[in-house]
């Protein structure tokens, strides 16, 4: 099989609590589910986990085909906002992943990790760990998300393949973030879609460049 | 089978029958008939009149059970959903859905377009078997297949070449099935004007001119339907882009002379030649290494440098495959089940049938779901 990895990684620090954060999110998390599961373009390609962190980093949702899961678990808020751990995870658990699903025969993509945060990195080696999981064989491809406090530099820092900054008072941190899951799934959509017109030599990493919500962010570094 | 209606047929058989029977005769036919147990003739061996000498019937096939002359056929077995590989099948359902409209679209191609095609040929001891089927993801949405394919011939007696062409639409240009299907008919008609030469530089063994010729034909198929498609798209609002025709071709041109052991491969893009030996698919057409060019991206009509020739020797008793990347993809995947199942359907000492090919070919593979065109070539043993 080709198979195509998502990771969609989650600040549940505690400024993430309630409704500008972790509940808009748990509320988007269904339709997420159901649009990938019951589109068979989609789902026979494509594999979705779901990491949170916040002090520590843990992997909520194991990478697994959506259509054989019935419901996804939910984020919750407490903590600080630990950038460090979350890569350490997302590395060590990508690297897992990509040698199991190729052990079982199948030709893996590269995996695509859709970051969010809505703050500042509280520790002080995260650049490490991000220099670390962007070079390593199965470097994964980032979009990153910023809202709230998050700050344009640092998001644009994250990322390697595209950056959004929620756009300033026009829209609430709910409104931004129903957004941000909804192009991820369109993202997911559309990128497993086109793997057929790239002759399985690769896929288009399919992400909008305007999101309703969001400013995008050059990742030009200057 | 003895109810009213079936006995006014006998009956009247009978009658007809009557009129001749006593005067013609002369191979003892009537009287043949007359011997078998009833029920044993069917109604319409009955009601023939013999007008001419007809030879004696052939014996009844031996049924060692006995006779049982109107039984139903046995259920047959019915081949149903086409086999999966891996634990579980795709999640696409295994049957045709929608199709373009003519109301819809002015793509009358589009609209007419079947989803399944399935063609074959006999010709010397060449035996061809051909499929191309609409994959999951444009049945899924409903849109024509862009896959096209080409069973025909070209050349002279004495310069005679089967042709077998593959063409694969590029998924995203609007007119993509347009650009396989005229592509892969016009460059067998250009092909067949430079048959002599073809035929020559094949027996030759002239790899260098063999690109020439088929990149001169090749091209002016292109350049002659690049005119087409501008002239008509000057009716539709959408102005002519050579992009919006993108497709891969792929040409396999075999000497019916079967002392010519040399076939050739034309091929512009992805896709290609595989082939079948000891009971393991090699790759016809190996990258030449060159390294600059990245002949996966090449399309026609425009995107492409030149047309690649490869010669490739093949004996009796080993299959070739031509296919576009809906096939090569799952058959060139890590996991060999795939691979593996083809080859023992298709490397057996038996040609398969028609219908056979088609469910053969049609194998599901979760996460291929790409239309799917696949030309086999069987030789038989001197």
């Amino acid at each position: 099989m080709q198979i195509l990895p998502f990771y969609m990684v989650c600040d549940e620090s505690g400024s993430m609590a309630g409704p500008d954060g972790v509940d808009t999110i748990n509320a988007a998390l269904p339709d997420l589910h159901h649009e990938i599961s019951t589109n068979p373009s989609v789902a026979d390609k494509t594999r979705f986990a779901l990491v949170g962190f916040s002090t520590q980093a843990s992997l909520l949702q194991p990478l697994a085909d959506l259509s054989e899961l019935t419901q996804l678990p939910s984020l919750s808020a407490g903590g600080v906002t630990s950038f460090g751990a979350a890569f350490r995870l997302l590395k060590d658990t990508i690297d897992k992943d990509v040698a199991a699903l190729k052990s079982e025969g199948h030709d893996v993509y590269r995996p695509v990790v859709f970051f969010l945060s809505d703050g500042i990195p509280t520790d002080d080696d995260w650049r490490t760990a991000l220099k670390e999981l962007k070079e390593f064989r199965y470097a994964p491809k980032i979009i990153a998300f910023g809202i709230g406090d998050a700050d344009a530099a640092i998001i644009s820092e994250v990322a390697n393949f595209k950056a959004f900054m929620q756009q300033d008072q026009t829209v609430t941190p709910a409104v931004a973030l129903r957004e941000f899951a909804s192009s991820l799934t369109r993202s997911i959509v559309n990128s497993a879609t086109s793997m057929d017109s790239q002759g399985g030599e690769g896929f288009q990493l399919d992400v909008q460049d305007h999101v309703p919500g969001f400013t995008r962010v050059s990742l030009d570094k200057l | 089978m003895s109810g009213p209606a079936y006995d006014g047929g006998f009956r009247d058989a009978h009658d007809d029958r009557g009129h001749t029977a006593a005067a013609v005769d002369p191979d003892g036919l009537d009287a043949h008939i007359a011997g078998l147990p009833y029920g044993v003739m069917a109604r319409e061996t009955i009601t023939r009149v013999p007008e001419a000498p007809v030879p004696p019937a052939p014996p009844a096939p031996p049924t060692p059970e006995g006779p049982q002359p109107y039984a139903e056929p046995e259920a047959e077995p019915l081949r149903g959903v086409p086999a999966h590989v891996g634990n579980r099948p795709p999640s696409y359902p295994p049957h045709p859905l929608g199709r373009p409209s003519v109301r819809d679209t002015e793509d009358a191609l589009a609209a007419f377009s079947p989803v399944v095609l399935l063609d074959g040929a006999h010709i010397g001891r060449l035996t061809v078997r051909a499929a191309s089927v609409r994959g999951d993801s444009h049945n899924w949405e409903g849109s024509c297949r862009q896959d096209a394919m080409t069973v025909t011939r070209i050349g002279p007696p004495e310069a005679e070449m089967l042709l077998l062409a593959v063409a694969d639409g590029v998924g995203s240009a609007v007119y993509s099935h347009v650009g396989s299907y005229e592509l892969s008919r016009r460059a067998a008609v250009f092909l067949d004007r430079e048959a002599e030469s073809i035929h020559a530089a094949v027996c030759a063994r002239d790899e260098n001119e063999l690109r020439v010729l088929a990149t001169k034909a090749v091209a002016g198929a292109a350049a002659e339907l690049r005119a087409a498609w501008a002239q008509a798209a000057q009716h539709r609002p959408r102005p002519y882009a050579d992009q919006d025709y993108a497709t891969t071709l792929h040409v396999l041109l075999i000497p019916t002379d079967p002392g010519i052991r040399d076939r050739v491969l034309c091929s512009v893009g992805d896709g290609g030649l595989f082939v079948l030996r000891e009971g393991g698919w090699e790759h016809g057409d190996p990258d030449d290494g060159a390294g600059l060019l990245d002949t996966r991206t090449e399309a026609l009509p425009h995107a492409y440098r030149s047309v690649k020739a490869t010669l490739v020797r093949t004996m009796p008793g080993e299959v070739l495959l031509l296919g576009t990347d809906g096939i090569t993809n799952p058959l060139t995947q890590k996991d060999p089940e795939f691979a593996r199942r083809l080859a023992e359907a298709w490397g057996g000492p038996e040609v398969p049938s028609l219908s056979d090919f088609l469910w053969q070919a049609q194998t599901r593979a979760k996460s291929y779901d790409d239309d799917r065109t696949v030309i086999c070539v069987w030789e038989e043993r001197a």
